[in-house]
């Protein structure tokens, strides 16, 4: 364990703590409903218990690391987890307006190809963003497939009088075999792509997106945000 | 009787079994995959959970925990590197089976010992939790509130070997989980209230997106810092001899009885965890075959090496549900996400759910039968699958599980996207927060149990106070606190002796 880590880990609860003492003695307390004899401890009693055990629990902690107090410099931030979390924060400022589909791939798109560079056999960045516009691509296109199939359904149930066919289960089952039979088409077909680790990014991360799609969107009725995909 | 069969009701249906399946599997492949933990798993599904019948939601759940404690014995066997801690005393007989050529007996081995120890520990928790839970009708808003505070007192204190850091992060989750409104007098309590008013926020924080963060995140961002490490090599093995045969566990049907003992035993206990047990009965284990010529003893590759913290570390899973069950106590971190499962569910644990509960009972305890036997066949099917699986790169498992964290976050309200979006950016906090405690030496378990039982406290402490008539002492003064202090006292030195002999 990094001494360092774990004296700016402690100094910073400890902020927080104070912040927190100071917090909850602004807060007006209030005994509850009913209690004319004032006998409820009130609103702030148990936050500020709380808060004074946390506090002095670190100042027992901060005393410990009396030793190494002046010593210590600031710890350097690890790149990978640092580039995962700037992807992060990207992939929460962008869902909204792209949309979960197209936001969702291109973000484990990025993330593994920016992953894969750790390993033997690099790639270009120009070969990374023709894969992530490949992603982008195949996203939209799979998608209208994957819509079309359901608003077929939903026709051929009125069509044909077929209320099976409104079910979610089934439309999720016959989505969930249309998504496997295409991309175990595109594996095959990418099966000689270059970069090699590239393809199999672009094809993890367009069957994952869908994967999660057709779970959380057509089985449990999730709103995750349409973005630019409006159809 | 009929409570029992309107129990199995509850699960009688194709979907809810596919879901268990399913569970059992995530749960495998999680367990399997190093750096992956059950807490993780039982985090990441949480979410989906929501979307089921309680039941349902609950033995997927418990199949994803099951799963993933009997799938870290197979990189243990296959790989000598457990894939949780629940495989640490796996390992040595395990990988030296392996490098004998006797893998698939290993693997065999460690399924069956799996599904016994699971199914006895079953078998304990149905026993014990109804009369756990009756014992506890006497507790009134004092005992509940000593309770709650022990328990977190508890796991703190057994917190690596560390009390103020566990005491500090206890104290975090208490604070954090009262920064909702007032639930007596609704005063709200949010701090920079000018600017998160209006926002999801007002109401505190909710359980699902900060235990993702903390477990699901933390936990990636932990593991991206092995991305430059070279991955090992993938073992190619000749499976052979799957089975171990029926003579060989009726050879050792006191090894297995005692481990389950062990598993049950330390599993109930909280804060002792799997880790503990199964090097208590690898030990025994070896004590029990101490006589047999030197390379069939534990410890050189034999199978009752496997077999013995195999059975004890699925033991722990039953063990572990009594307290929480019974007392709406979790010991360790998986169990207080199923305990936030079962809240966010709206069932309180304790003896109210066996009363007027039961069914929903049933169907969990039976759920999680089906669970064990979905787990046996899987892990003994996907046998010659599991080296495959060993080669699943971190470049891809960690962005599939940031993406599911996120997903799964949105989905817990996802009929709301813009509040589903805030618990997003929570979670997020949450895992940023939670992989700089890590980092920093800070356990996170007692951070998640301050969050789970902070409400539990303030509501119980509020009114024993008040039918105290303003006695702010009065949580001290009923004639269980002693007892429970002499409990706590007694499992801390427990705790602190056998991780010292760890």
């Amino acid at each position: 364990m990094n001494k360092n880590l774990t004296l700016v880990a402690t100094g910073l609860l400890l902020l927080l703590g104070v912040g927190w003492l100071a917090h909850v003695l602004s807060i007006s307390s209030e005994g509850m409903i009913g209690d004319r004899f004032g006998y409820d401890p009130g609103t702030r009693f148990l936050p500020f218990a709380a808060g004074l055990v946390f506090v002095l629990a670190l100042m027992v902690e901060l005393w410990r690391q009396r030793a190494v107090i002046f010593k210590a410099a600031f710890p350097k931030p690890n790149r990978d987890v640092v580039s995962h979390i700037a992807a992060l924060a990207a992939y929460a400022v962008f869902l909204h307006t792209a949309g979960f589909v197209l936001a969702t791939s291109l973000f484990l798109m990025a993330l593994i190809a920016i992953n894969q560079r750790h390993g033997a056999g690099g790639f270009a960045i120009g070969q990374m963003m023709i894969w992530s516009g490949g992603v982008a691509v195949s996203t939209v296109a799979l998608y209208s497939v994957l819509r079309g199939a359901v608003r077929l359904e939903y026709w051929a149930a009125r069509a044909y009088g077929l209320p099976l066919l409104r079910e979610p289960a089934v439309q999720t089952a016959v989505s969930s075999v249309l998504l496997a039979l295409i991309l175990a088409a595109a594996g095959w077909g990418l099966k000689r792509a270059e970069p090699r680790r590239l393809a199999l990014a672009a094809q993890t991360s367009v069957g994952v997106t869908f994967a999660l799609y057709v779970i959380f969107r057509q089985l449990f009725f999730v709103r995750l945000p349409a973005g630019l995909l409006f159809w | 009787m009929d409570v029992f069969l309107n129990g199995l009701d509850f699960l009688a249906s194709p979907l809810t079994v596919a879901w268990i399946v399913m569970g059992s599997i995530i749960g495998i492949i999680l367990g399997a995959l190093p750096g992956l933990t059950a807490t993780m798993g039982v985090a990441l599904m949480l979410p989906i959970s929501l979307h089921l019948p309680t039941a349902a939601g609950m033995a997927m759940l418990l199949a994803v925990y099951e799963g993933a404690v009997a799938g870290a014995s197979i990189p243990a066997i296959l790989l000598g590197i457990p894939g949780n801690p629940n495989a640490l005393a796996t390992v040595r007989d395990g990988f030296a089976m392996t490098q004998k050529g006797q893998a698939g007996l290993a693997l065999g081995a460690a399924a069956v010992a799996s599904l016994i120890g699971g199914l006895l520990s079953l078998v304990a928790l149905m026993f014990f939790s109804p009369f756990l839970a009756r014992a506890t009708l006497a507790f009134g808003p004092a005992e509940k509130f000593t309770l709650a505070a022990l328990g977190l007192l508890v796991i703190a204190a057994m917190s690596r070997k560390d009390m103020a850091r566990g005491i500090a992060m206890g104290a975090l989750g208490v604070c954090l989980s009262l920064t909702g409104p007032d639930p007596f007098t609704n005063v709200p309590r949010l701090p920079f209230a000018d600017y998160l008013a209006g926002t999801s926020l007002q109401n505190g924080i909710e359980l699902i997106p900060a235990l993702i963060g903390l477990f699901g995140i933390a936990q990636s961002l932990i593991d991206a810092e092995r991305l430059h490490m070279p991955a090992g090599a993938a073992p190619v093995l000749r499976l052979r001899n799957v089975f171990p045969s029926f003579a060989d566990l009726r050879r050792m049907w006191r090894i297995i009885a005692e481990s389950t003992g062990i598993g049950t035993l330390i599993g109930a206990i909280p804060g002792a965890g799997a880790s503990v047990a199964v090097f208590l009965a690898h030990e025994r284990a070896r004590d029990l075959t101490a006589r047999k010529p030197v390379d069939e003893q534990v410890g050189q590759g034999s199978i009752e090496g496997v077999v013995a913290p195999e059975v004890a570390n699925n033991a722990v899973t039953g063990g572990a549900l009594i307290p929480v069950l019974a007392l709406g106590i979790p010991g360790d971190a998986v169990t207080s996400i199923l305990l936030g499962a079962l809240l966010i569910h709206g069932v309180v644990p304790g003896p109210m759910l066996f009363a007027e509960n039961m069914p929903l009972v049933y169907a969990i305890f039976t759920g999680m039968g089906v669970a064990l036997i979905a787990m046996f066949v899987f892990q003994l099917a996907g046998v010659r699958i599991f080296p495959l699986l060993l080669r699943v790169p971190l470049s891809f498992l960690i962005p599939i599980v940031l993406v599911f964290s996120c997903v799964g976050t949105f989905a817990a309200d996802g009929q709301a996207p813009a509040k589903a979006l805030y618990n997003m950016a929570v979670s997020m906090a949450f895992g940023i927060a939670g992989y700089g405690l890590r980092k920093g030496g800070y356990p996170l378990v007692p951070l998640v149990l301050g969050l789970i039982l902070g409400p539990m406290l303030e509501s119980n402490y509020r009114l024993a106070v008040k039918l105290a008539q303003g006695d702010y002492f009065a949580v001290l003064y009923s004639p269980l606190v002693p007892v429970m202090l002499a409990v706590a006292a007694a499992l801390v030195l427990f705790s602190y002796f056998s991780k010292s002999a760890e």
